[in-house]
């Protein structure tokens, strides 16, 4: 009860604080909403640019983003969505995107309309958090963490974020998942997709490999001994051929130090999957005190077929390495040594008789190819599948015995595999026959039986039982029958009990195993219990080794050896120890070692003295790995003999091609390699021509194995592989010189043939580009349009690919095969968009060559559809409402076509609108607003006219002609066009009002209702802005002589309405190359002085104000400046 | 019994059974009464799984079941060790004088052979004497240990031998 009171009164500490510091957080943040600051935020700059989106610290992806001048983050939600694979998608109705987040339960809809948002019953309303342009939705990142628990963190210097959510997200889920069917088809060893087989390649006879060893021993007035050990193999009749001599030169030379076997594998055949001729090896019941000669089949596969449940293998090795397993020579799993040392598999149960390894990498690269073998005590065989193994052969003893062994094992369902077979050995006089019979069993994962029964041998039973993931229990007892002569070595009866826990608090980690072993015997019991206690503390660990042994009821014998182990951080590790005799309560030994490990060589030294013989022992040990050799010397002394110990071993690997002989540490018996060759296919027949290229590479993926790139012939060589085993390699077109260059398969699966290297031809292919750009034509100028479709055909008309446009409207593909293509833009996307295309398309072809056809310049130009195509075609829209039609238009041109002239005019109306002729459009009740442009003899248009989106003109009775610019429903609109037309040197110009068709003069519009709010509003702006019309603030930056520093506002995209900078002033401007316009405040002659401007306007509100310098109206040195005032804040 | 990786590695696994078969039994003095002696061998020695890191070394049990190793011998935890343990039954009391050849050697079936150096017994080494209970139903146990030398470049596999101890009654 105290403890768990104890645990809430520190949850509600927790949220106390939590609360706390949440108000906190949100004072400042509304503080902010009032500033100046966020005011601007509407007129501020867009740019779009690309960033990166990290996610968890896991992947990350570019998306598109705009930037403001505050650095506030807008991401593409459709974008961003699509990428984290969260359910997007546009509404049909309103302007609205929906899906849901989590699950199909937790919908959201995001409405452009009316700015609000809703997650699950949350309503979000966010004025300035979600933005449309050109067409593309945005959200603010505050806003996408407020309301989707998606937090992105802006790096604006990196132009990255980073992305955290609250919940998983679909696209890590879906990596998670992917991941663990990923291994689980690992573990079916063929369920990887590969998009090209190797099968086998069959020779009568192919050379080979060959192994060496030499050991050599002095022992001081002494003898020494020397031993070589050579060993050769190749394919012989189709089968993998090994023979090995090991030579001792203190020993007359028999036949049994010659080691020979032949070895079969083809997991395609079904009755015979493997065969071996030669020395083998059985899993007996007898004991053969002599290694059989004979042979031996079965019909088991040698890939990895997982059962269900799983066993645990837990142990230390170095601190941080990697841990390989390997089941029937397949990597199936790895993991990382924590730092301690300890690592933890759940290793598979597989189907079939298996032997597991494991392999040890260091974390500088170091490898230590230890291989633990480790035996599965028992044997599960697929549901309703039978298999069985014979062998044969006669032992190699005195009196040459034979031997022979049938078994099979059945899978009777998931749970129970039954076995049995009879064993024979002419040895055994009295029985020479053994039958046998089997039983695995497991009715749930975490318990595993195994019966055993040899008649008139032995009966076993072996229990393992997992009670948390890595702690198991086992329980194994023998009973052997008295008198048989099958077995040697052991007792009547053996009972084992074996526990095994590790454990894991913070920093400590530890492992306890207990071992009881009962050997029953006629007239006694030998009892024995094995404690370890093992405890790791960062680089100290303390090892507790408790023996116990007694005879029947005698009084025990005990003793313990204490050891730690500390490593030093310049990598040497020290290891002192003690063996205390607890029966007879003192030291018998005690011993210290040192060691250290530094890549690939090793040293250690050690010191022994055991009190009990009085001996002294001192080893000193040095190896060294080459890439050739693994050599070591080692020196020996004890009880006045000195001793010394030489060895070396290594393999060669031959037909390694271009005279290429492999050396390696390791023995090449059995072993086999790949060599790819990666060529140019020019003509694209998948063969490697003479007049073909090789290609070199950059780097190859091989699983289970290491590729070796050789510069000087191009050729892919990975050797040390073992033998009838898949290998999967993988080809990223990335690691490729040329661009244009591409895999023609990216994913092959070989099976390596034995003792020989393999060849495999791996094609390239030259692809061809074709790159444009797409423009808009807007204004009568042409600016790049990035996002548009561009779409690629082949000749037979099927789409090959369809690309977006950069923003600058550059589009390129890199992809296409010699042939001929049409380059079109998505006709779907031309329509929404109410574009035309010039031209419609573009027909490219990709010729044959080596570096990659490129077809270049494929523009497209786009410009707005005729309106009086687009607005017919909404008008004649009878499924639509005035105000949607109104919505379309507004969205299209900038000017508001008033609804009365839709509501009377619909029929005529495109046609007085792109007639151009003002009296008729404005035929209408409603007042509105138009910019009077000037007087003009005839019609032959003003050309800065042209870049106006909508021009009207009216036919005066003297035969000249009066231009206007826009319609406007509100005075203050028509105002804003108006100034924005002085800016662009359109001057003179004045807002006129009509209705009727008719100019009305400014008097009369005092006759305008009253209760017209905006009407009477607009009046006043009118003589605000009237009043304002001789004030020189916005003069133009250009027509600034000499050199002078300013301040700079920013930049916008509209125009800036005065009153915004009434603060500022004196405010100059000048419009920028991307159509935007910048404003600068004040005209200073020193730095000084235009600091402590700039400190003033950040003080009112403009937070990103900067210094900058100008020189006769042009800016210098802007990057340094910018740099310069960003750290100065 | 073992299946063993044809492939050698850099640490060699062995399996080391060592097995000591009988034993010769000496009668000496034969006027004295009742001297029969029934002497049995029950449990081999063991030396569990070890490996060499490459330069060789020893491994030893000793009589009490206590496995050291010395040079670059690394052993196995958690596999079986156990001394050798012989039975002994002599009716009527008398000392027993115990003699063994220092060496033996093991073999796998494969590469030479492994020394192993006998010794010592739980009563000493070889000439040691000790008296037997003289209850005919009793059983006096010796236990015996042995050093196994390990040469560098040993094949790995199971080794198995016999060793003689030859019982003397005084």
């Amino acid at each position: 009860m105290k403890i768990s009171d104890c645990i809430f009164g520190y949850n509600f500490r927790f949220i106390g604080l939590y609360v706390l510091f949440t108000v906190f957080a949100a004072i400042p943040t509304s503080a902010q909403g009032n500033s100046v600051d966020q005011k601007l935020a509407l007129f501020s700059s867009f740019e779009e640019v690309p960033i990166e989106i990290q996610v968890d610290g896991k992947w990350s992806f570019e998306t598109n983003a705009i930037i403001t001048d505050s650095n506030l983050l807008f991401v593409n939600v459709m974008e961003v969505f699509t990428h984290l694979k969260i359910m997007c998608n546009e509404s049909t109705k309103g302007n609205t995107l929906e899906g849901f987040i989590e699950n199909e339960k937790k919908s959201y809809s995001i409405d452009y309309d009316t700015k609000q948002i809703k997650v699950g019953n949350n309503t979000i309303h966010s004025t300035n958090g979600l933005l449309e342009e050109t067409g593309i939705k945005y959200i603010a990142a505050s806003v996408l963490s407020e309301a989707f628990g998606l937090t992105l963190t802006f790096n604006p210097r990196s132009l990255s974020a980073k992305l955290v959510s609250s919940f998983e997200l679909p696209y890590v889920k879906q990596l998670r998942i992917e991941n663990a069917r990923n291994s689980i088809s690992k573990l079916q060893g063929q369920e990887i997709v590969v998009d090209t087989i190797i099968p086998r390649n069959y020779h009568l006879f192919k050379f080979g490999m060959l192994d060496w060893g030499f050991n050599s021993n002095q022992t001081v007035n002494n003898t020494s001994t020397n031993n070589v050990i050579v060993g050769v193999g190749s394919e012989l009749l189709f089968g993998e051929a090994n023979i090995s001599i090991n030579y001792n030169d203190k020993y007359q030379f028999d036949n049994r130090q010659l080691q020979y076997s032949w070895r079969w594998i083809d997991n395609d055949k079904k009755l015979i999957k493997q065969a071996q001729v030669g020395k083998i090896y059985n899993q007996s019941i007898a004991f053969l005190e002599a290694p059989v000669v004979g042979a031996t089949i079965n019909n088991s596969p040698n890939t990895v077929r997982k059962a269900s449940g799983s066993y645990t293998i837990n142990d230390y090795t170095e601190p941080n390495w990697t841990v390989e397993l390997y089941i029937n020579d397949v990597l199936v799993d790895y993991t990382a040594a924590d730092a301690s040392g300890l690592y933890v598999f759940s290793v598979p149960i597989v189907y079939g008789y298996t032997t597991l390894k494991l392999k040890f990498y260091g974390p500088l690269g170091e490898e230590r190819t230890e291989e633990r073998i480790v035996n599965t005590p028992y044997t599960f065989i697929p549901a309703k599948t039978l298999e069985y193994s014979m062998s044969a052969g006669v032992l190699q003893d005195e009196n040459g015995s034979r031997y022979g062994q049938g078994n099979f094992n059945y899978g009777v369902n998931r749970f129970l595999t039954l076995g049995g077979g009879v064993e024979y050995l002419s040895s055994i006089s009295n029985r020479p026959f053994i039958p046998f019979a089997k039983a695995a069993f497991q009715p749930f994962s975490q318990l595993v039986m195994n019966l055993e029964y040899a008649h008139d041998v032995k009966m076993k039973g072996l229990l393992d039982y997992y009670f948390t993931k890595s702690a198991f229990l086992e329980l194994d007892y023998t009973k052997y029958v008295k008198g048989q002569l099958a077995t040697r070595f052991n007792a009547l009866e053996e009972r084992k009990v074996r526990i095994s826990v590790p454990f894991k608090i913070n920093h400590f980690s530890g492992f306890s195993k207990l071992n009881f072993s009962q050997f029953v015997y006629d007239s006694f019991n030998f009892n024995q219990i094995d404690f370890v206690f093992s405890t790791y503390y960062r680089q100290l660990s303390v090892n507790s080794s408790t023996l116990v042994n007694w005879i029947g009821n005698n009084s025990p014998f005990m003793i313990n050896n204490l050891s730690l182990s500390y490593r030093l951080f310049n990598g040497l590790v020290l290891r002192p120890s003690v063996e205390y005799n607890l029966s007879n309560s003192m030291f018998t030994r005690y011993r210290a070692e040192i060691e250290k490990r530094v890549s690939k060589m090793y040293f250690s030294a050690s010191y022994e003295r055991s009190i009990v013989s009085k001996t002294d022992a001192v080893f000193l040990n040095f190896r060294y790995d080459l890439s050739y050799a693994r050599t070591g010397v080692s020196s020996y002394y004890t009880n006045k003999s000195l001793s010394f110990s030489e060895n070396a071993q290594g393999s060669f690997a031959f037909g390694g091609d271009n005279n290429y002989v492999h050396s390696g540490n390791n023995s090449a018996l059995g072993k086999g390699g790949i060599l790819f060759y990666p060529f140019l296919d020019l003509n694209q027949n998948g063969k490697f021509d003479k007049d073909e290229k090789m290609v070199l590479l950059s780097s190859v993926r091989v699983s289970g194995g290491t590729a070796v790139i050789s510069a000087k012939d191009s050729i892919v060589r990975v050797s040390d592989l073992n033998s009838f085993v898949n290998y999967n390699v993988e080809f990223s077109d990335t690691d490729l010189q040329n661009i244009s260059w591409k895999f023609k398969h990216k994913s092959y699966q070989v099976l390596v043939d034995p003792n020989q290297y393999k060849r495999v031809f791996v094609p390239i292919i030259s692809l061809g580009e074709v790159n444009g750009t797409v423009y808009l034509n807007k204004e009568n100028a042409n600016k790049g349009l990035g996002r548009v479709t561009v779409q690629i055909y082949d000749s037979k008309g099927k789409k090959v690919t369809e690309i977006l446009s950069e923003s600058d409207g550059y589009f390129s593909y890199l992809g296409l095969k010699p042939g001929k293509y049409l380059v079109r833009i998505d006709e779907k996307q031309l329509k929404k968009l109410n574009y035309q295309a010039l031209p419609k398309a573009h027909e490219a072809t990709i010729e044959i060559s080596e570096d990659g056809a490129i077809v270049e310049g494929l523009d497209f130009n786009l410009s707005v559809t005729e309106l009086v195509d687009e607005i017919k075609t909404i008008i004649s829209d009878a499924n639509l409402q005035t105000k949607e039609v109104e919505e379309l238009i507004e969205n299209k041109i900038e000017t508001i076509i008033p609804e009365a002239i839709l509501q009377t005019n619909k029929g005529i109306l495109s046609e007085r609108v792109i007639g151009k002729r003002i009296e008729g459009v404005t035929d209408t009740e409603e007042l509105f607003y138009s910019i009077q442009l000037g007087v003009y003899k005839d019609h032959s248009m003003q050309k800065e006219f042209k870049n106006l989106d909508l021009v009207f003109y009216e036919d005066l009775p003297n035969g000249n002609v009066e231009y206007y610019y826009g319609f406007f429903r509100t005075y203050e609109r028509a105002l804003i066009a108006k100034n924005t037309l002085s800016l662009r040197g359109i001057n003179g110009t004045s807002v006129v009002t009509y209705q009727f068709g008719k100019k009305i003069k400014a008097a009369a519009l005092t006759n305008i209702k009253k209760g017209d709010e905006s009407k009477e509003d607009i009046l006043i702006k009118t003589e605000e802005q009237i009043n304002n019309r001789g004030n020189t603030s916005f003069e133009k930056i250009s027509d600034q002589q000499g050199l002078f520093y300013s301040v700079q506002i920013g930049v916008f995209k509209n125009y800036v309405h005065s009153k915004y900078f009434s603060n500022f002033k004196p405010v100059f401007y000048e419009f920028l190359s991307n159509d935007r316009i910048r404003y600068i405040s004040g005209k200073y002659n020193s730095k000084k002085e235009a600091k402590a401007a700039q400190n003033r306007i950040i003080a009112k509100g403009i937070k990103k104000a900067y210094i900058v310098k100008y020189k006769d109206g042009k800016k210098i040195d802007t990057a340094i400046n910018g740099l310069w005032s960003k750290t100065d804040k | 019994m073992k299946i063993l990786d044809l492939n050698s590695k850099q640490k060699r696994l062995f399996l080391l059974s060592v097995f000591l078969l009988v034993i010769s039994i000496s009668y000496a003095q034969p006027a004295l009464p009742e001297r029969k002696i029934t002497v049995q061998s029950t449990q081999p020695i063991d030396f569990g799984v070890f490996y060499d890191t490459g330069s060789g070394g020893t491994i030893t049990v000793d009589y009490q079941g206590n496995r050291t190793t010395t040079g670059g011998i690394i052993a196995i935890s958690g596999s079986t060790v156990k001394p050798a343990i012989f039975e002994v039954k002599l009716c009527q009391g008398r000392n027993i004088i115990i003699s063994y050849n220092p060496t033996t050697t093991l073999r796998n079936g494969v590469g030479p052979p492994l020394v192993l150096s006998i010794g010592s017994t739980e009563k000493g080494p070889s000439g040691s004497s000790f008296p037997v209970n003289n209850n005919c139903n009793f059983i006096t146990t010796l236990r015996v240990g042995g050093t196994l030398n390990v040469p560098a470049g040993a094949a790995k596999g199971t080794y198995s031998g016999n060793f003689d101890l030859t019982f003397a009654q005084e």
